[in-house]
């Protein structure tokens, strides 16, 4: 069984979004400023609701901040 | 949650070396009597280890955010594990030891479940921390 890979956007998304800092992203959606790191760098997969409110705090879709690689 | 990981993983080998020296001067001074004050503890442990798991719970997971509660839940799983295992380990092991029809110390199997419950305490934290530690080492600069 191939182990499915959760890749993001969210650096760059950041940066396009006025250069919002981790710590600005993490407030906004209610996590720390670790979960969000961990989260970017792909060592974190957020659970569904974390994931909706990270795309919605840049405006975009879950598909468009978030790919699955299989 | 890593701060107060390592408040935790102080305290608990503080209170550790405490009670380890209490058991042992209470154990040298105490005769084979009926001792009330050890039963009324028991019966006050027993009670708050159910229902302290309780409300500790929610007031501890309440301060996290899901990755964090993961990290705790998996560190409880794992000291929880240890301390059922290396428990029956212990007491079966030492039933072997000594012979199936031989007898010990009353203080012995309480000294090992108290120890390893010590230890499993301990080893909480410390997990938190690891789990920390190699999230950044697998992860690079930040």
């Amino acid at each position: 069984m191939s182990k499915d890979r959760l890749s993001n956007n969210i650096r760059r998304l950041r940066f396009d979004a006025g250069e919002m800092t981790q710590q600005q992203l993490a407030d906004k959606v209610g996590v720390t400023r670790q979960t969000i790191i961990a989260t970017e760098q792909g060592r974190y997969a957020p659970s569904l609701p974390l994931a909706i409110k990270i795309a919605r705090a840049f405006g975009k879709t879950v598909e468009e901040v978030f790919q699955l690689e299989m | 949650m890593e701060v107060k990981a390592w408040k935790d993983l102080g305290t608990y080998c503080y209170g550790l070396i405490v009670a380890a020296i209490s058991i042992y001067m209470l154990i040298q001074k105490s005769g084979s009597q009926r001792n009330f004050a050890m039963i009324v503890a028991a019966i006050i442990i027993g009670i708050w280890i159910p229902i302290g798991q309780l409300v500790m719970k929610k007031r501890i997971l309440r301060g996290l955010d899901e990755r964090e509660r993961l990290i705790h839940e998996r560190a409880k799983a794992i000291s929880d594990s240890f301390l059922g295992g290396f428990c029956l380990m212990g007491l079966l092991g030492l039933w072997g030891w000594v012979g199936l029809k031989a007898s010990v110390p009353v203080y012995i199997p309480v000294i090992i479940v108290f120890g390893l419950g010590a230890i499993a305490e301990i080893l909480k934290p410390l997990l938190i921390l690891i789990q920390c530690k190699m999230e950044r080492s697998e992860g690079g600069a930040v």
